[in-house]
Protein backbone atom coordinates (compact mmCIF):
# COMPACT_ATOMS: atom_id res chain seq x y z
CA UNK A 1 0.00 0.00 0.00
CA UNK A 2 1.53 3.46 -0.67
CA UNK A 3 1.20 6.51 1.80
CA UNK A 4 -2.29 7.73 0.41
CA UNK A 5 -3.78 4.30 1.68
CA UNK A 6 -1.98 4.78 5.12
CA UNK A 7 -3.34 8.18 5.10
CA UNK A 8 -6.85 7.40 4.98
CA UNK A 9 -5.86 4.54 7.57
CA UNK A 10 -4.85 7.14 9.76
CA UNK A 11 -7.93 9.16 9.74
CA UNK A 12 -9.68 5.86 11.43
CA UNK A 13 -7.94 6.39 14.55
CA UNK A 14 -10.41 5.35 16.90
CA UNK A 15 -11.39 2.10 18.64
CA UNK A 16 -12.76 -0.38 16.21
CA UNK A 17 -12.51 1.84 12.96
CA UNK A 18 -9.63 -0.25 11.75
CA UNK A 19 -9.16 -4.37 12.01
CA UNK A 20 -6.00 -5.41 14.24
CA UNK A 21 -4.43 -6.23 11.04
CA UNK A 22 -5.29 -2.79 9.33
CA UNK A 23 -3.64 -1.39 12.28
CA UNK A 24 -0.39 -3.45 12.79
CA UNK A 25 0.30 -2.39 8.95
CA UNK A 26 -0.32 0.77 9.74
CA UNK A 27 2.09 0.97 13.07
CA UNK A 28 4.77 -0.72 10.66
CA UNK A 29 4.53 1.32 8.05
CA UNK A 30 4.87 4.48 10.62
CA UNK A 31 7.87 3.34 12.11
CA UNK A 32 9.30 3.78 8.01
CA UNK A 33 7.77 7.15 7.18
CA UNK A 34 8.34 10.51 8.51
CA UNK A 35 5.90 12.01 6.68
CA UNK A 36 3.02 9.47 7.51
CA UNK A 37 4.28 9.85 10.92
CA UNK A 38 3.95 14.13 11.13
CA UNK A 39 0.45 13.52 9.93
CA UNK A 40 -0.22 11.53 12.42
CA UNK A 41 0.95 14.30 14.85
CA UNK A 42 -1.11 16.30 13.41
CA UNK A 43 -3.85 14.90 13.38
CA UNK A 44 -3.79 13.51 17.20
CA UNK A 45 -3.92 17.64 17.56
CA UNK A 46 -7.07 18.45 16.13
CA UNK A 47 -8.50 15.34 18.34
CA UNK A 48 -7.24 16.90 21.02
CA UNK A 49 -9.72 19.89 20.68
CA UNK A 50 -12.47 17.21 19.21
CA UNK A 51 -12.27 15.43 22.61
CA UNK A 52 -12.63 18.34 24.20
CA UNK A 53 -15.56 19.42 22.75
CA UNK A 54 -16.72 15.64 22.83
CA UNK A 55 -16.45 15.81 26.89
CA UNK A 56 -19.16 18.49 27.36
CA UNK A 57 -22.27 17.38 27.52
CA UNK A 58 -25.34 19.65 26.08
CA UNK A 59 -27.27 20.64 29.52
CA UNK A 60 -31.16 20.47 29.53
CA UNK A 61 -31.40 23.94 31.43
CA UNK A 62 -35.02 22.70 33.05
CA UNK A 63 -35.31 19.12 32.23
CA UNK A 64 -39.08 19.30 33.84
CA UNK A 65 -39.99 21.35 31.95
CA UNK A 66 -38.99 19.55 28.70
CA UNK A 67 -40.66 16.17 30.14
CA UNK A 68 -43.94 18.45 31.04
CA UNK A 69 -43.37 19.48 27.53
CA UNK A 70 -43.02 16.13 25.53
CA UNK A 71 -45.68 14.95 27.74
CA UNK A 72 -48.50 17.24 27.05
CA UNK A 73 -47.63 16.82 23.33
CA UNK A 74 -48.00 12.89 23.84
CA UNK A 75 -51.20 13.27 25.53
CA UNK A 76 -52.38 15.17 23.44
CA UNK A 77 -50.93 13.16 20.11
CA UNK A 78 -52.85 10.09 22.52
CA UNK A 79 -55.92 11.38 22.66
CA UNK A 80 -56.06 12.93 19.57
CA UNK A 81 -55.94 9.49 18.06
CA UNK A 82 -58.71 8.20 20.56
CA UNK A 83 -61.20 10.65 20.10
CA UNK A 84 -60.83 10.60 16.23
CA UNK A 85 -61.24 7.19 16.30
CA UNK A 86 -64.01 7.42 18.38
CA UNK A 87 -65.48 10.54 16.32
CA UNK A 88 -64.85 8.65 13.12
CA UNK A 89 -67.02 6.12 13.94
CA UNK A 90 -69.59 8.29 15.10
CA UNK A 91 -69.56 9.90 12.34
CA UNK A 92 -70.34 6.81 10.36
CA UNK A 93 -73.24 6.20 12.77
CA UNK A 94 -74.78 9.34 12.22
CA UNK A 95 -74.65 8.84 8.35
CA UNK A 96 -76.58 6.07 8.46
CA UNK A 97 -80.20 7.12 7.41
CA UNK A 98 -82.11 5.91 9.94
CA UNK A 99 -80.10 6.86 13.01
CA UNK A 100 -80.15 10.46 10.87
CA UNK A 101 -84.12 10.81 10.61
CA UNK A 102 -83.76 10.58 14.84
CA UNK A 103 -81.69 13.73 13.59
CA UNK A 104 -79.68 14.76 17.17
CA UNK A 105 -79.59 10.99 18.77
CA UNK A 106 -75.99 10.73 19.48
CA UNK A 107 -74.45 7.71 21.33
CA UNK A 108 -70.85 8.06 22.59
CA UNK A 109 -69.29 5.26 23.20
CA UNK A 110 -66.80 5.04 26.04
CA UNK A 111 -64.46 1.90 27.59
CA UNK A 112 -62.95 2.03 30.67
CA UNK A 113 -59.65 0.36 31.35
CA UNK A 114 -61.63 -2.54 32.93
CA UNK A 115 -65.12 -1.47 32.63
CA UNK A 116 -67.03 -0.89 29.87
CA UNK A 117 -69.25 1.69 29.63
CA UNK A 118 -71.93 3.30 27.67
CA UNK A 119 -71.71 7.03 27.72
CA UNK A 120 -74.78 8.32 25.91
CA UNK A 121 -75.32 11.60 24.69
CA UNK A 122 -79.01 12.32 23.84
CA UNK A 123 -79.26 15.55 22.28
CA UNK A 124 -82.06 17.42 21.42
CA UNK A 125 -84.97 15.29 23.06
CA UNK A 126 -87.41 17.74 21.86
CA UNK A 127 -87.00 17.00 18.15
CA UNK A 128 -85.99 13.50 18.87
CA UNK A 129 -89.40 13.16 20.81
CA UNK A 130 -91.17 15.13 17.70
CA UNK A 131 -89.99 12.76 14.68
CA UNK A 132 -90.73 9.60 16.94
CA UNK A 133 -94.38 11.32 17.00
CA UNK A 134 -94.55 11.49 20.57
CA UNK A 135 -96.69 14.32 22.23
CA UNK A 136 -95.04 14.24 25.47
CA UNK A 137 -92.42 16.29 24.36
CA UNK A 138 -93.21 19.38 26.82
CA UNK A 139 -92.58 17.20 29.67
CA UNK A 140 -88.94 16.30 29.43
CA UNK A 141 -87.83 19.36 27.27
CA UNK A 142 -86.70 21.32 30.32
CA UNK A 143 -85.45 18.78 31.87
CA UNK A 144 -81.81 16.68 31.32
CA UNK A 145 -80.64 16.84 27.88
CA UNK A 146 -77.39 15.48 28.32
CA UNK A 147 -77.10 12.47 29.90
CA UNK A 148 -74.42 10.74 31.05
CA UNK A 149 -74.41 6.66 32.69
CA UNK A 150 -70.82 5.85 34.38
CA UNK A 151 -69.26 5.82 37.44
CA UNK A 152 -65.94 6.73 35.31
CA UNK A 153 -67.99 9.33 33.82
CA UNK A 154 -68.68 10.96 37.11
CA UNK A 155 -64.94 11.30 38.48
CA UNK A 156 -64.33 12.59 34.48
CA UNK A 157 -66.38 15.47 35.93
CA UNK A 158 -64.32 16.58 38.70
CA UNK A 159 -61.23 16.70 35.92
CA UNK A 160 -60.33 19.79 35.12
CA UNK A 161 -60.97 18.95 30.84
CA UNK A 162 -64.67 18.85 31.05
CA UNK A 163 -64.64 21.47 33.83
CA UNK A 164 -62.96 23.77 30.77
CA UNK A 165 -65.35 22.20 28.55
CA UNK A 166 -69.07 22.74 30.45
CA UNK A 167 -68.40 25.84 33.28
CA UNK A 168 -69.16 24.45 36.74
CA UNK A 169 -72.73 25.43 37.63
CA UNK A 170 -73.75 24.81 34.24
CA UNK A 171 -74.09 20.97 35.38
CA UNK A 172 -74.62 19.18 38.16
CA UNK A 173 -74.25 15.32 38.87
CA UNK A 174 -77.14 13.22 40.17
CA UNK A 175 -77.42 9.64 40.43
CA UNK A 176 -73.92 9.19 38.32
CA UNK A 177 -75.88 11.41 35.51
CA UNK A 178 -74.25 14.39 34.40
CA UNK A 179 -77.04 16.69 34.12
CA UNK A 180 -76.55 19.57 31.58
CA UNK A 181 -79.08 22.68 31.41
CA UNK A 182 -80.69 22.58 27.41
CA UNK A 183 -79.10 26.26 27.05
CA UNK A 184 -75.56 25.05 27.82
CA UNK A 185 -75.90 22.06 26.05
CA UNK A 186 -76.39 23.95 22.50
CA UNK A 187 -72.80 24.91 22.11
CA UNK A 188 -71.65 21.29 22.72
CA UNK A 189 -73.51 20.04 20.03
CA UNK A 190 -71.60 22.02 17.75
CA UNK A 191 -69.09 20.05 15.69
CA UNK A 192 -66.00 21.30 17.99
CA UNK A 193 -68.16 20.79 21.23
CA UNK A 194 -68.57 17.59 20.74
CA UNK A 195 -64.71 17.05 19.37
CA UNK A 196 -63.11 18.69 23.00
CA UNK A 197 -66.25 16.81 24.93
CA UNK A 198 -64.75 13.43 23.20
CA UNK A 199 -61.25 14.48 23.39
CA UNK A 200 -61.95 14.98 27.09
CA UNK A 201 -63.58 11.85 28.06
CA UNK A 202 -60.78 10.09 25.84
CA UNK A 203 -57.97 11.63 27.42
CA UNK A 204 -59.32 11.09 31.00
CA UNK A 205 -60.11 7.64 30.44
CA UNK A 206 -57.09 6.80 28.14
CA UNK A 207 -57.35 3.37 27.35
CA UNK A 208 -59.78 2.75 24.72
CA UNK A 209 -59.73 -0.65 23.22
CA UNK A 210 -60.89 -0.73 19.99
CA UNK A 211 -62.15 -4.16 19.59
CA UNK A 212 -64.41 -3.98 22.29
CA UNK A 213 -65.70 -0.53 20.60
CA UNK A 214 -66.22 -2.02 17.36
CA UNK A 215 -68.20 -4.32 19.03
CA UNK A 216 -70.55 -2.07 20.38
CA UNK A 217 -70.77 0.51 17.57
CA UNK A 218 -72.24 -2.87 15.62
CA UNK A 219 -74.57 -3.65 18.71
CA UNK A 220 -75.65 -0.41 18.69
CA UNK A 221 -75.86 0.03 14.90
CA UNK A 222 -78.07 -2.66 14.59
CA UNK A 223 -80.52 -2.25 17.69
CA UNK A 224 -80.29 1.73 16.77
CA UNK A 225 -84.33 1.52 17.38
CA UNK A 226 -83.65 1.93 21.13
CA UNK A 227 -82.08 5.06 20.90
CA UNK A 228 -84.41 6.47 18.59
CA UNK A 229 -87.11 6.13 20.64
CA UNK A 230 -86.06 7.18 23.97
CA UNK A 231 -88.60 9.21 25.29
CA UNK A 232 -91.65 6.58 25.23
CA UNK B 1 -31.54 2.14 34.79
CA UNK B 2 -31.38 -1.79 34.07
CA UNK B 3 -32.24 -3.01 30.29
CA UNK B 4 -34.59 -5.46 32.24
CA UNK B 5 -36.25 -2.13 33.68
CA UNK B 6 -36.09 -0.18 30.27
CA UNK B 7 -37.58 -3.32 28.59
CA UNK B 8 -40.61 -3.61 31.28
CA UNK B 9 -41.26 0.50 30.85
CA UNK B 10 -41.47 -0.10 26.85
CA UNK B 11 -43.74 -3.33 27.45
CA UNK B 12 -46.04 -1.13 29.49
CA UNK B 13 -46.15 2.18 26.91
CA UNK B 14 -46.94 -0.62 23.59
CA UNK B 15 -50.07 -0.95 26.09
CA UNK B 16 -50.52 2.92 25.98
CA UNK B 17 -49.39 3.51 29.42
CA UNK B 18 -48.68 7.24 29.97
CA UNK B 19 -47.06 7.43 32.74
CA UNK B 20 -44.50 4.32 31.91
CA UNK B 21 -43.63 6.61 29.20
CA UNK B 22 -42.87 9.55 31.56
CA UNK B 23 -40.58 7.46 33.10
CA UNK B 24 -38.90 6.43 29.59
CA UNK B 25 -38.72 10.67 28.68
CA UNK B 26 -36.77 11.11 31.90
CA UNK B 27 -34.78 8.64 32.02
CA UNK B 28 -33.38 9.43 28.11
CA UNK B 29 -34.39 13.62 27.19
CA UNK B 30 -31.17 14.03 28.33
CA UNK B 31 -29.40 11.77 26.14
CA UNK B 32 -31.71 12.82 22.99
CA UNK B 33 -31.01 16.32 23.72
CA UNK B 34 -27.36 16.59 23.64
CA UNK B 35 -27.73 14.67 20.30
CA UNK B 36 -30.25 17.21 18.89
CA UNK B 37 -27.94 20.09 20.48
CA UNK B 38 -24.96 18.58 18.98
CA UNK B 39 -26.19 18.55 15.47
CA UNK B 40 -28.37 21.55 15.21
CA UNK B 41 -26.27 23.61 17.40
CA UNK B 42 -29.34 25.51 18.83
CA UNK B 43 -31.05 25.55 21.67
CA UNK B 44 -34.86 25.71 20.90
CA UNK B 45 -34.56 23.52 17.76
CA UNK B 46 -33.21 20.77 20.19
CA UNK B 47 -35.50 20.80 23.08
CA UNK B 48 -38.31 20.84 19.73
CA UNK B 49 -36.66 18.30 18.14
CA UNK B 50 -36.19 16.19 21.11
CA UNK B 51 -40.53 17.02 21.62
CA UNK B 52 -40.98 15.85 18.09
CA UNK B 53 -38.74 12.97 18.51
CA UNK B 54 -40.56 11.40 21.78
CA UNK B 55 -43.77 12.17 19.84
CA UNK B 56 -42.72 10.18 17.54
CA UNK B 57 -41.69 7.15 19.62
CA UNK B 58 -44.98 7.39 21.42
CA UNK B 59 -46.57 6.91 18.37
CA UNK B 60 -44.48 4.42 16.54
CA UNK B 61 -42.95 2.23 19.60
CA UNK B 62 -45.47 -0.51 17.99
CA UNK B 63 -42.15 -0.40 15.02
CA UNK B 64 -39.43 -0.62 17.95
CA UNK B 65 -37.75 -4.11 17.70
CA UNK B 66 -37.18 -5.41 20.83
CA UNK B 67 -34.28 -7.29 20.05
CA UNK B 68 -32.31 -3.99 19.07
CA UNK B 69 -31.10 -1.17 22.00
CA UNK B 70 -33.74 1.12 22.88
CA UNK B 71 -30.86 4.07 22.70
CA UNK B 72 -30.03 3.12 19.12
CA UNK B 73 -34.02 3.52 18.15
CA UNK B 74 -33.99 6.27 19.88
CA UNK B 75 -30.54 7.94 18.27
CA UNK B 76 -32.44 7.02 14.66
CA UNK B 77 -35.40 8.97 15.10
CA UNK B 78 -33.86 11.84 16.74
CA UNK B 79 -31.31 12.05 14.15
CA UNK B 80 -33.98 11.84 10.93
CA UNK B 81 -35.57 14.65 12.92
CA UNK B 82 -32.62 16.70 13.49
CA UNK B 83 -31.61 16.11 9.63
CA UNK B 84 -34.77 17.32 8.29
CA UNK B 85 -34.81 20.24 10.79
CA UNK B 86 -31.17 21.09 9.79
CA UNK B 87 -31.86 20.86 6.28
CA UNK B 88 -34.99 23.35 6.71
CA UNK B 89 -32.35 25.83 8.54
CA UNK B 90 -29.85 25.59 5.76
CA UNK B 91 -32.33 26.31 3.09
CA UNK B 92 -34.04 29.29 5.22
CA UNK B 93 -30.93 30.40 5.66
CA UNK B 94 -29.80 30.33 1.99
CA UNK B 95 -32.93 32.08 1.24
CA UNK B 96 -33.11 34.83 3.37
CA UNK B 97 -29.54 35.85 5.18
CA UNK B 98 -26.47 37.32 3.62
CA UNK B 99 -23.33 34.71 3.92
CA UNK B 100 -21.77 36.62 6.89
CA UNK B 101 -24.04 35.61 9.13
CA UNK B 102 -23.25 32.01 8.73
CA UNK B 103 -20.85 31.03 11.67
CA UNK B 104 -17.65 29.98 10.72
CA UNK B 105 -13.92 29.37 11.82
CA UNK B 106 -13.44 32.41 11.87
CA UNK B 107 -15.88 33.10 14.92
CA UNK B 108 -13.33 31.15 17.19
CA UNK B 109 -11.84 34.20 18.08
CA UNK B 110 -8.63 32.79 19.59
CA UNK B 111 -6.51 29.94 20.42
CA UNK B 112 -7.95 29.85 23.93
CA UNK B 113 -11.72 28.66 22.84
CA UNK B 114 -10.48 25.78 21.95
CA UNK B 115 -9.62 24.66 24.96
CA UNK B 116 -12.33 25.64 27.56
CA UNK B 117 -16.25 24.94 27.06
CA UNK B 118 -18.68 26.27 29.58
CA UNK B 119 -21.98 26.41 27.90
CA UNK B 120 -24.23 24.93 25.35
CA UNK B 121 -23.75 28.22 23.62
CA UNK B 122 -20.23 28.10 23.56
CA UNK B 123 -20.45 24.62 22.08
CA UNK B 124 -23.09 25.06 19.59
CA UNK B 125 -20.44 28.05 18.15
CA UNK B 126 -17.29 25.48 18.36
CA UNK B 127 -19.26 22.76 16.74
CA UNK B 128 -20.59 25.25 14.22
CA UNK B 129 -17.41 26.51 13.61
CA UNK B 130 -15.93 22.85 12.65
CA UNK B 131 -18.82 21.31 11.43
CA UNK B 132 -20.87 23.99 9.47
CA UNK B 133 -19.13 23.75 6.10
CA UNK B 134 -19.02 19.97 5.97
CA UNK B 135 -21.17 17.87 3.50
CA UNK B 136 -24.60 17.07 5.28
CA UNK B 137 -23.86 13.42 5.80
CA UNK B 138 -19.96 13.82 6.67
CA UNK B 139 -21.49 16.19 9.50
CA UNK B 140 -23.82 13.54 10.65
CA UNK B 141 -21.12 11.08 10.54
CA UNK B 142 -18.13 13.23 13.01
CA UNK B 143 -20.96 14.49 15.41
CA UNK B 144 -22.42 10.55 15.73
CA UNK B 145 -18.93 9.06 16.20
CA UNK B 146 -16.85 11.86 17.70
CA UNK B 147 -19.34 13.75 19.77
CA UNK B 148 -21.86 12.06 20.53
CA UNK B 149 -19.66 8.75 21.07
CA UNK B 150 -21.37 6.13 19.36
CA UNK B 151 -19.54 3.29 17.97
CA UNK B 152 -19.30 2.74 14.22
CA UNK B 153 -21.84 -0.08 14.31
CA UNK B 154 -24.23 2.39 16.24
CA UNK B 155 -23.25 5.05 13.44
CA UNK B 156 -24.50 2.97 10.89
CA UNK B 157 -27.78 2.00 12.23
CA UNK B 158 -29.09 5.65 13.24
CA UNK B 159 -27.80 7.03 10.30
CA UNK B 160 -29.10 4.10 7.72
CA UNK B 161 -25.49 4.51 6.05
CA UNK B 162 -23.36 1.34 5.58
CA UNK B 163 -20.31 1.00 7.98
CA UNK B 164 -17.89 1.10 4.90
CA UNK B 165 -19.70 4.40 3.99
CA UNK B 166 -19.74 5.62 7.61
CA UNK B 167 -16.13 5.04 7.31
CA UNK B 168 -15.43 6.75 4.47
CA UNK B 169 -17.31 10.00 5.64
CA UNK B 170 -15.70 9.76 8.50
CA UNK B 171 -12.32 10.03 7.10
CA UNK B 172 -13.44 12.83 4.78
CA UNK B 173 -14.96 15.18 7.80
CA UNK B 174 -11.55 14.21 9.88
CA UNK B 175 -9.99 15.34 7.52
CA UNK B 176 -11.55 18.19 6.07
CA UNK B 177 -11.80 19.55 10.01
CA UNK B 178 -7.94 18.83 10.00
CA UNK B 179 -7.19 21.03 7.19
CA UNK B 180 -9.45 23.81 7.83
CA UNK B 181 -7.72 24.30 11.54
CA UNK B 182 -4.44 23.57 10.81
CA UNK B 183 -4.77 26.91 8.21
CA UNK B 184 -6.37 28.39 10.95
CA UNK B 185 -4.05 28.10 13.81
CA UNK B 186 -1.25 26.06 13.00
CA UNK B 187 -2.91 23.82 14.87
CA UNK B 188 -0.64 20.95 14.74
CA UNK B 189 1.83 23.60 17.33
CA UNK B 190 -0.48 23.51 20.10
CA UNK B 191 0.59 21.88 23.42
CA UNK B 192 -2.06 19.86 25.03
ZN1 LIG C 1 3.71 7.07 4.53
Amino acid sequence: MNCDGYRRMLYLYRQGELSNREAEELVQHLHSCESCRLEQERIGAVDEIVQRIRSYTPVVEDPRLLTSAIMSKVRSAQANDESQGILDKLLDLFALPQVRIAASAFVVLVTGTFLFQYLTLFTDIHSLELSAGLQSAASHKSETLYSVESSEITKLAQTKDLQDLIPAGQYKIVDRKILVNQNDVSSLLSSSGLRSLTSAIASSVLHVDKKKLDAIIEDVTKNYTTVTTFGQ
Amino acid sequence: MTDDKIQELIGRCAERDVLAFEQLVRQFQSYAFALAMRLLCNEEEASDAVQESFVRVWKHLDRYDRGRKFTTWLYTIVTNISLDRLRAIKRNRRLFSSRDEDPSIDDIQDERDLHEIHSNEELAGMIRALTDELPLKQRLVFTLRDLQDLSVEEVSEASGMSIGSVKTNLHYARRRIRQRMAEKYNVERLES
